[in-house]
């Protein structure tokens, strides 16, 4: 029985330090400001003047390096899923998802559409869903109040760092970004270095015959 | 990969290729900028769009006349009226429905309160992108929400109306939900629109961010096919509703506004105008709004006849035109969205060059996207 | 519609019919550029283009605004076996983004377009979904 010791066995500072930490971020949770679709009109009243996101110390940030939770407020198509997961993987550990309105939980409305992917848990591991079309802001609320319980109840202490958040079935059309090394480690595939931008262009111009030296 | 070649300046060495977006607070949806920047100058641009195609054109397709309707709502989300309308407007002249007086007068006033909260949608947006954060969009929103609570009680929903059909509108506003609006729009609006005008106008901050930036003639804004309020911030009196008019504009006195200095601060004026133009206009509506029906019948299983129409209506964004196809069933041959934000932004890349990188917000600003409506 | 219009319709050989709602001017596919460039010549505002799956032809529909109040539409047919038109990009500037959309939802190519790769669905894509012959899958709910 020590004081700090390991995750099976958590000791007093540790059942203390996480409680305190609980307390914390289910008190500030920070959603990335990623407006999809027409929900995120929702999302954007709720955050104003008559439902006041700030009174519960939800913020939106524009960094989702600074964000510990991503509200999908629309559909996810084919060419913004890979975009998606990149934000999403890029959030800092811990982190939460709350898919709002019916197009983020089926494909609502657009569920037959050739270019929907059929709910935002395809690719991201969603821990509330908050149906309606979209849904009032009071329903963005009590979701938001739900997560905050959802957050305040589970331990992080002990739980492996998950960098990157490989989905079960993992979609053909776009390969699984590697933003790192240690993400292929996790993925388990190599992990090629991207390519960068390509060098600059010559200038306009003839290129060959400017002299060296002048440069 | 996107094909965007760099272009290159001549006599510097270097130039830089910047992604803005798609993930970024400033681009109202999913847009990708990518801008090619020596030093702060912009090279040259290129939007890239598609980010939330759903498809909605097929979808329709597969739809019935009928059911569309729930579709054009969620293609501008943020002037569902228009969309609405313009649909409707399209297979009634296809099939002939008389739409009763009523239901014109009601679908007209909706429509241009729709245009007062689109524009303010805009109004919150570009103060953002410049920079303003937190008030200004606070202060648009409490006329929003005011309003929105008009919507909720005539049509039962807040941003998804559905509210009209083919041959009318589905619910009638009875006398006293009118007047609570006449007096909203007449007494207590104007006030507002006073106090926003002082906000961005007035304000001497945005003056010197938008004053002479992006100063753009009507003529180079025509060639480009941009249309709606940014066209005529450069002093074209184009607007469908004096020169094709529809529903009751014709019954309505109203004035298209217009501004000659063709700037970024004048699309500002000429959008704040609007809204006060259109708060008047509603009023006239209330006051001259005649009795009867609010809905033709129509039967269920609409069948129009063979041939196609395009009907042009003017959208809080500009020309939104909407082509249906029929070929004798129940379900549309094709239906096809004129959007306008979708030419205004294929302008981009003819406006943004020369200009700062910091300006690229306050152009982007002046065309108000939204991206609903560009990918469909 | 204007005489100056009518008059570069007729010179290009269009068909030109009145009956329904807007009047609509069909023109081969050679004289489809030429009668377009002639077209903004008069003064003809761009609108629209868009195409109309007919079955065996996928019908181009470009919407020209002629005076303030008036509009009609130019057409042309690019049959299943050649689908390809000329591009209008160098005529009328935003019809680039028109065209674009076109090649991506109806795999029309357009000769002369600066850049014809599509514009709405991820470059992975393969289908061109507004044609008849592409049809939804049913999703399980
Ligand atoms: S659920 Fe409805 S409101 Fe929300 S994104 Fe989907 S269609 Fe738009």
């Amino acid at each position: 029985m020590g004081v700090v010791d390991d995750a099976e066995q958590p000791g007093f500072i540790t059942t203390t330090l996480d409680k305190l930490l609980r307390w914390g971020r289910s008190r500030s949770m920070w959603p990335v400001n990623a407006g999809i679709a027409c929900c995120s009109l929702e999302m954007m009243t709720t955050g104003a003047a008559r439902y006041d996101f700030d009174r519960f110390g939800i913020m939106f940030r524009s960094s989702p390096r600074q964000a510990d939770v991503m509200i999908v407020p629309g559909p996810i198509t084919k060419k913004m899923a890979p975009i998606v997961q990149r934000v999403y993987n890029q959030m800092a550990e811990p982190r939460w998802v709350i898919a709002m309105g019916s197009c983020a939980i089926s494909g609502g409305t657009f569920v037959d559409s050739y270019n929907v992917l059929p709910g935002a848990e395809t690719i991201l591991p969603v821990d509330i869903y908050i149906p309606g079309c979209p849904p009032r802001p009071e329903a963005l609320l009590y979701g938001c109040l739900q997560l905050k319980k959802l957050i305040s109840e589970t331990s992080t202490i002990g739980s492996s760092r998950k960098p990157m958040y490989v989905p079960p079935v993992l979609p053909e059309e776009w390969p699984l970004e590697l933003l790192g090394e240690y993400d292929a480690l996790e993925a388990g595939a190599v992990w090629v270095q991207p390519e960068r931008d390509s060098p600059p262009v010559t200038p306009l111009g003839d290129a060959e015959s400017a002299p060296e030296d002048e440069l | 990969m996107v094909n965007f070649p760099r272009k290159g300046v001549e006599g510097s060495t270097e130039t830089m290729l910047l992604n803005v977006g798609p993930q970024h607070p400033s681009t109202h949806g999913v847009l990708h900028m990518m801008c090619e920047i020596s030093g702060e100058t912009i090279v040259s641009a290129k939007p890239v769009i598609g980010y939330l195609h759903r498809g909605i054109e097929k979808l329709a397709e597969s739809r019935t006349w009928q059911q569309d309707i729930v579709l054009t709502d969620r293609l501008d989300y943020v002037a569902q009226f228009s969309n609405e309308w313009a649909y409707c407007r399209a297979v009634e002249r296809l099939a002939g429905i008389e739409v009763p007086e009523r239901a014109e007068w009601l679908r007209t006033l909706l429509v241009e309160m729709n245009r007062i909260t689109s524009h303010l949608i805009w109004y919150a947006g570009v103060t953002m992108d410049i920079g303003a954060l937190g008030t200004p969009f606070i202060y648009a929103w409490v006329a929003r929400e005011r309003i929105f609570d008009f919507y909720e009680a005539v049509t039962g929903a807040r941003v998804m109306p559905n509210w009209m059909r083919l041959g009318g509108v589905h619910t009638d506003i009875d006398s006293a939900m009118l007047k609570e609006m006449r007096d909203f729009l007449e007494r207590d609006f104007p006030v507002e629109v006073d106090e926003y005008e002082a906000l961005l106008v007035g304000n001497e901050i945005v003056q010197s961010r938008m004053k002479g930036i992006g100063v753009f003639s009507a003529e180079q804004l025509v060639e480009w096919g941009v249309t709606g309020p940014a066209l005529r911030a450069s002093g074209s009196e184009r607007d469908l509703r004096k020169d094709v008019p529809y529903g009751v504009y014709d019954r309505l006195d109203f004035r298209v506004c217009t501004d000659d200095v063709g700037d970024s601060l004048a699309r500002c004026r000429v959008r704040l105008a609007e809204i006060r133009e259109s708060a008047r206009m509603c009023v006239q509506i209330i006051d001259g709004m005649p009795g009867g029906d609010v809905r033709a019948k129509v039967s269920r299983a609409l069948k129009p006849p063979v041939g196609d129409v395009c009907v042009r209506t003017e959208s809080p964004r500009g020309e939104l035109g909407v082509l249906v196809a029929s070929d004798g069933t129940t379900k549309p041959l094709r239906f096809r969205v004129r959007s306008p934000i979708f030419y205004n932004l294929s302008a981009m890349p003819h406006m943004l060059p020369n200009h700062l990188l910091a300006d690229m917000l306050v152009i982007f600003g002046g065309i108000d996207t939204s991206m609903g409506e560009i990918d469909r | 519609m204007t005489p100056e219009v009518r008059a570069v319709l007729a010179r290009h050989g269009a068909v030109l019919d009145e009956s329904g709602f807007d009047p609509r001017a069909d023109v081969a596919r050679d004289a489809w550029r030429a009668c377009a460039a002639d077209l903004h010549a008069t003064g003809a505002r761009f609108f629209d283009i868009t195409a109309i799956d007919r079955g065996e032809a996928v019908e181009l529909v470009l919407v020209l605004v002629d005076t303030p109040s008036t509009q009609f539409t130019l057409r042309t047919s690019c049959p299943n076996e050649s689908l390809r038109a000329e591009s209008l990009a160098g005529v009328f500037p935003p019809a680039e983004w028109g065209e674009r959309e076109v090649f991506d939802l109806f795999g029309v190519v357009f000769e002369g377009n600066p850049d014809m790769t599509r514009i709405l669905q991820p470059d992975s894509s393969t289908i061109h979904p507004l044609r008849r012959s592409f049809e939804l899958e049913e999703r399980t709910w």
